[in-house]
Parts: structure tokens; C-alpha cells; sequence
């Protein structure tokens, strides 16, 4: 995991979404199927597809393929993280334990930063020395 | 390109496109080109869309005509929406600080297409993480199907499983200049170069 980002949801809203930059450095193909986190009851890997200008957002159903030697950018406007019902309160700067399920049973661990609401998730890629790298 | 310069261009262009929508308003008393002289338009009580009339976040009810005068930018969302609904406030928070003095000539509006959760409490908790020149509005349903008819714009109440839903809505923020005239659109999930060309060129709508 590249890195892992939680943007707080402004009060009122009941859902925060949640954003992974996932390298699979493997040669062979890897299949996120979940993502679990012990901070919140619910945990969902949601996609938004903008087209002809209508946003529709939909819960992934099965696996979210990832090739090998590439990465998964989860993005607003796209695949992201839905999480409700924290266990105790968030707030910005707190970091959240979460864990990647991939189908063949591995499970990936990763610190999510906690973003206030709105807030833009750091543009990065696999291999930029810029020191927001998780791993 | 980084996030940061990209984000620097596309702000420059809306801030050019928000000048615009003020001088075109402060040309409406002439008609519009290709309209021909027959065309009509009397300056600040010239209709968006239609008329309507929704409550806002802060109790009050906001008409057509409660913010004639000013140029506004609309979009359509709802607080349970993770994704796109903040990140285009935040966005939209950002153009008003930036804009400065100029935003007075400004109003912003979240239009809630899920007035069924989204009730004034919850909306104006929600309204407190973003610039207050930005209005969320809570129709009734009736309301919300005539403003979406007459402003052309779409949402769906979409079941998701376990008694729970989301909505589809119009994704982009619509533009009307001072004078009340639609201005174009700024989508800002479709493609970056979509999305600053739209920015250059507000009449294009």
C-alpha cells in the first residue's frame, strides 16, 4: 500500500470515503476483495462513474483485479472506500489500522491518515520519492 | 502535471469564468447576440430555470428571487454522498476565498436531491465545513421534481441493498450570471481537459 487516506465526512454526513493508492509489485495478478477495519462497524468498496454528467455510485460487486507490476488508484470520481459507524470519534491527523483482503486469503495491513472534510488526497504514485509513501 | 499546478490552472480559468458571468451580467440590458432585437431581458428579475421555493439550511425560504443579482453556481448532492458531494463543496469553498471581494457578486447552492434524509439539522451541521456563501437547499419532493425538470437536471433514487440507497444525481455545477441567464457548466469528475476547456469558455453551455 502506497498510501491510505480517510477524509472525515463534514458533520451531518454519515459516510466518509476512504482512498488507497494499492502497488501490486508481484508479477502475478492480485484481486482485492475487501477491506476490513476494526475502527469502523462498516467497511464497502464503492465505485462513482461520471458519464453524461449524472454521478452514479455503486457498491463493487466481487473483485477489483489489480495486474501485476501495476497499481490501483482509488480516487474521488471513482473506486473509494465507504465507511460509517466509527467504533470511537475521528478526527484529522488521527491514523486508522486497516486491512487489505485479497481473494487467495492474503491480508495486507496499512495506516490510513485521517484527512479533514474536503480535504484533497495527496496526488501520488508508486515510485515518487516525495515522502508520503506508506511502505 | 502535479495536482498542484493543475489545480492552480483550473482555478485561474474560474476565476476568468466567474469575472465573465459579472460583466455579462452588467450587459444584460442588452439583448443577448443571435437572440435578435425581440429578445427580452429585464435585469435581476430575469427567472432561473423557473420559479421555486425550497428552504434553506438556515430556515429560511429561498425563492428564485432571493439572491436576483448574483451570479450563481448549483449542484446538486446529498450528505450521504462520500465522494464527489464534498470534495465539489470544498472545491467550491476554495473559488469563494480566492475570488475575495469579487464573491460578494456570488451565491453557491447544494440543492439536496435527498430531502428525505437530508432534513434542515442535518444540512446545516453539514453547511458548517464549508464557505457560508453556499446555500444548501432542501425542496419537497414535488419541488425537487419540478426544479429537475425545469433546470434539466437528473437524479434516481437508487436501492442498494438492505433497506439502504444512494442517489444519482448530476454530477457538475451549473452556472447562471447575475442576470440570471443559464452560463455553462463545470464538471469536475469528467476529464481534466473537458473540465478547463468548459472553465475558458462559460457561454458554451
Amino acid at each position: 500500500v502506497e498510501h491510505a487516506e480517510i477524509v472525515l465526512a463534514p458533520p451531518g454526513g454519515m459516510m466518509m470515503a476512504g482512498y488507497l493508492a494499492i502497488w501490486n509489485g508481484s508479477g502475478s495478478q492480485a484481486n482485492l476483495q475487501a477491506v476490513e477495519s476494526g475502527s469502523f462497524a462498516l467497511v464497502s468498496i464503492h465505485n462513482t462513474i461520471v458519464s453524461d454528467g449524472v454521478a452514479r455510485m455503486r457498491p463493487v460487486e466481487g473483485v477489483i483485479p489489480i495486474p501485476g507490476n501495476s497499481e490501483l488508484l482509488m480516487q474521488r470520481g471513482g473506486f473509494h472506500l465507504m465507511l460509517s459507524e466509527p467504533a470511537a470519534a475521528i478526527q484529522e491527523g488521527d491514523t486508522v489500522e486497516i486491512t487489505l483482503v485479497f481473494e487467495d486469503g492474503r491480508r495486507v495491513e496499512a495506516s490510513a491518515r485521517v484527512l479533514a472534510p474536503g480535504q484533497k488526497t495527496i496526488d501520488h504514485h508508486h515510485g515518487e520519492a516525495d515522502g508520503t509513501g506508506n511502505e | 502535471m502535479n495536482a498542484k499546478v493543475f489545480r492552480s490552472i483550473v482555478w485561474l480559468l474560474v476565476a476568468a469564468c466567474v469575472g465573465i458571468l459579472v460583466v455579462l451580467g452588467g450587459l444584460a440590458s442588452r439583448p443577448p447576440v443571435g437572440q435578435g432585437s425581440s429578445a427580452r431581458v429585464e435585469e435581476g428579475s430575469v427567472p432561473i430555470g423557473s420559479p421555486f421555493a425550497m428552504t434553506a439550511h438556515t430556515g429560511e425560504t429561498v425563492t428564485q428571487d432571493t439572491y436576483a443579482g448574483k451570479a450563481w453556481l448549483v449542484f446538486m448532492g446529498f450528505t450521504n454522498c462520500p465522494d464527489i458531494c464534498p470534495t465539489t463543496l470544498a472545491e467550491m469553498s476554495l473559488w469563494f476565498e480566492e475570488l475575495g471581494a469579487q464573491a460578494a457578486r456570488m451565491r453557491g447552492f447544494l440543492v439536496s436531491v435527498d430531502p428525505e434524509r437530508d432534513t434542515l439539522e442535518r444540512l446545516a451541521l453539514y453547511m458548517q465545513s464549508f464557505d457560508d456563501r453556499i446555500v444548501a437547499l432542501r425542496p419537497t419532493p414535488e419541488e425537487l421534481e419540478r426544479f429537475a425538470k425545469a433546470f434539466k437536471v437528473y437524479y434516481k433514487k437508487v436501492e442498494t441493498g438492505g433497506g439502504d440507497y444512494t442517489m444519482d444525481h448530476t454530477a457538475g455545477v451549473f452556472m447562471f450570471d447575475t442576470a440570471g441567464k443559464f452560463a455553462g457548466t463545470i464538471d469536475l469528475h469528467e476529464d481534466r481537459e473537458i473540465r478547463a476547456a468548459e472553465a475558458a469558455s462559460p457561454r458554451n453551455g
